[in-house]
């Protein structure tokens, strides 16, 4: 599983934290939680900054989206 | 307008004018707080003794209408760190000071008597040196009402509580806001130097002044329009700030793994939910308090609150985010109204909420209270400001508590404590912490805003590529922005707005008339922080001075990070 976490104003009319399956893109889950990438501010997986938001969601990792704070 | 320099001897009980020498005449905050600093103060002198002297100076915009530009600079010899200081505040005092035509005021000497505290109270061309011994004794918020009272509600005051009559090393001094609250020229110990120099308050005039003279009214107006929507345009002041607060960094600081957790033992900490600011725009709204305050008139992000508690009643404003990490992630308080409480007791007290709150976790190491218990914590702050000799160890602050109680953990740069944002996890800001001629600051030269917050040229927090010269890119910026009055966060558009930095700097041509490029308002920049340097060195500190604790060699959870610059790396900071 992978926990999600919002902050911010992305917690307005979603949730603050949730559990979903392996296997996402981070560019897969934020059009899933209806995101634009222009407005993501700081991300980290599990502490680290990803590359690109093509990186796959593993078991274990810990998402944070916050938008441009 | 002339533009005056009032000059005040404590000694002799006396006031003069002087006409503001030319050299002076294009500096104001931060730059002329610190050239009068170096030229009028012994760098050997004792910061308590009568060598040592104040000099409040509003910004170069303060006064005029452009947005956020009401910052009054105070500068002295820290008693804190032993080097010079430049602490700037919001509140009323800049615009006042600015229309009244002062450029500066100096307050120098020691009376020659203990016996008595001053009330200064300052209007055009004249100043009254009164005695009130009647306010000794009495905290930061009577005093203010006393002010309000007794003058007008417009007044400007500036006051120091009980921490400050004792020459506390802690202790600041507060200024009234637009909303009769208070807001503080908080670091440095300075509330001790007002101590020593016997004054109690200092009000200054709002009813005889004038506006402020613009050389191009025209030009003024354009270019103060491209800068007020550069500020609301830009994600972070236009959005981030006004609807959580400063406070929105604890979340984000402790995801990144950059936010120091009991005594800087780690850099995330699984209870920040509870003291964040997503939380703290909850509760606010809750109870019907407010989650956007102005610190001053003009203002345009409004990133500071009221904070209500339970009943609805008043607990705080002005409630920032490296106060509630310090009582928070590094102190252990998972009770956001407990925090705040503290944080009131500060401000009525006079206390630095950044450097009491790191000497909280310092004192808890010491054993002289647990890791988190709050209740303890406040009966702590009960003590200083009643002088009890336990309160006078703690208001000594974290440097002097290692030293007493034999510490190594003791998260200080020349003897001031670190803010906020682990420099293992921050690099740049790490080199900030470690050559600021302030002592550890964290407003000296922001690297978060490109280590962690998306800002300019964005960097990787966890390596050393690049962060020397990103610190002293953002030093340079952040002492020319603390010239103008500006508030601390027009630097996040500056970063990434193009048209912000050209909009600031045609703002201070048209208000004088002059012609600077943005090269010359950043070399100004660069003249500053040499200044402030040479001063220190004068004072006797030295590369080693420059230096981080032994202890962040330690690795910091989760990235296993450790402060990994080498001396030389560090040095080249000063190669320009």
């Amino acid at each position: 599983m992978v926990t999600v976490k919002l902050f911010a104003k992305f917690r307005e009319d979603r949730f603050k934290k949730e559990e979903i399956e392996a296997g996402k893109t981070v560019s897969e889950l934020l059009k899933d939680l209806n995101i634009p990438e222009s407005e993501v501010g700081n991300l980290t997986i599990s502490f680290k900054k990803p590359e690109n938001f093509a990186v796959m969601l593993n078991d274990g990792d810990t998402i944070s989206i916050f938008p441009k704070v | 307008m002339a533009e005056e320099i009032y000059r005040i001897d404590m000694s002799k009980l006396a006031f003069t004018v002087e006409n503001c020498p030319t050299e002076w005449l294009g500096l104001g905050g931060r730059a002329l707080t610190s050239e009068i600093v170096a030229k009028e103060v012994d760098p050997t002198g004792h910061a308590l003794g009568p060598k040592n002297k104040m000099v409040f100076a509003p910004g170069l915009l303060s006064g005029t209408t452009a947005s956020n530009s009401g910052r009054n600079s105070l500068g002295a010899k820290s008693p804190l760190t032993g080097g010079i200081k430049e602490s700037n505040v919001g509140g009323t005092s800049a615009q006042i000071f600015s229309r009244l035509g002062v450029k500066a005021l100096i307050i120098e000497g020691l009376p020659a008597s203990d016996e008595n505290f001053y009330h200064i109270h300052v209007t055009k061309g004249n100043v009254e040196i009164v005695e009130c011994n009647e306010l000794v004794g009495k905290q930061n918020f009577e005093v203010l009402n006393t002010m309000l009272e007794k003058y007008d509600k417009k007044v400007a005051v500036m006051t120091i509580g009980t921490a400050g009559e004792m020459k506390m090393l802690t202790s600041n001094i507060s200024v009234k806001d637009p909303s009769g609250k208070l807001r503080s020229h908080g670091r440095g110990g300075l509330g001790a130097v007002m101590g020593s120099k016997k004054i109690k308050v200092i009000t200054v005039d709002a009813e005889k002044y004038k506006e402020v003279e613009i050389a191009d009214k025209d030009a003024f107006k354009a270019a103060s329009k491209i800068f007020t929507a550069a500020l609301k345009r830009h994600p972070i002041t236009g959005e981030g700030l006004p609807a959580f607060g400063t406070n929105v960094l604890v979340n984000v600081m402790s995801e990144a793994g950059g936010l120091p957790t009991h005594n800087f033992r780690a850099g995330s900490w699984e209870d920040a939910d509870s003291i964040s600011g997503e939380t703290m725009a909850e509760t606010i709204e809750a109870r019907g308090g407010s989650t956007t305050h102005g610190c001053l008139s003009g203002c345009v992000i409004q990133c500071s609150q009221v904070y209500l508690d339970e009943n609805k009643d008043f607990t705080t404003s002005g409630f920032e985010y490296e106060t509630i990490w310090a009582f928070g992630a590094n102190f252990g308080i998972t009770d956001l109204d407990l925090i705040a409480q503290c944080d009131y007791l500060m401000d009525d007290y006079g206390l630095d909420s950044i450097e009491l709150g790191v000497t909280m976790a310092v004192a808890a190491e010491a054993g002289i209270l647990e890791f988190g218990d709050g209740p303890a914590c406040k009966e702590l702050i009960h003590q200083i400001a009643q002088g009890t000799p336990i309160g006078r160890i703690v208001a000594g602050g974290s440097h002097e508590i290692g030293r007493l109680y034999g510490l190594t953990r003791v998260p200080t740069v020349k003897g001031q404590s670190i803010p906020a944002y682990d420099p293992r996890a921050a690099k740049g800001q790490g080199i900030t912490y470690a050559t600021t001629p302030m002592g550890a600051d964290h407003t000296a030269g922001y690297a978060i805003a490109s280590n962690i917050l998306g800002c300019g040229d964005v960097n990787d927090p966890l390596s050393k590529v690049g962060q020397v010269e990103l610190s002293r890119n953002l030093q340079i910026a952040a002492a020319m922005i603390d010239s103008t009055g500006m508030c601390t966060f027009v630097g996040f558009p500056a970063l990434d707005e193009e048209d912000c930095l050209p909009a600031l700097n045609d703002m201070i041509n048209a208000r004088f008339g002059t012609s600077n490029t943005i090269d010359d308002i950043m070399e100004m920049g660069k003249k500053i922080i040499k200044t402030e340097k040479d001063f220190n060195t004068r004072a006797g500190f030295t590369k080693e001075d420059d230096r981080l604790p032994e202890f962040f060699q330690e690795p910091l959870p989760p990235h296993n990070v450790t402060w990994d610059f080498t001396n030389e790396e560090i040095d080249a900071f000063w190669d320009f």
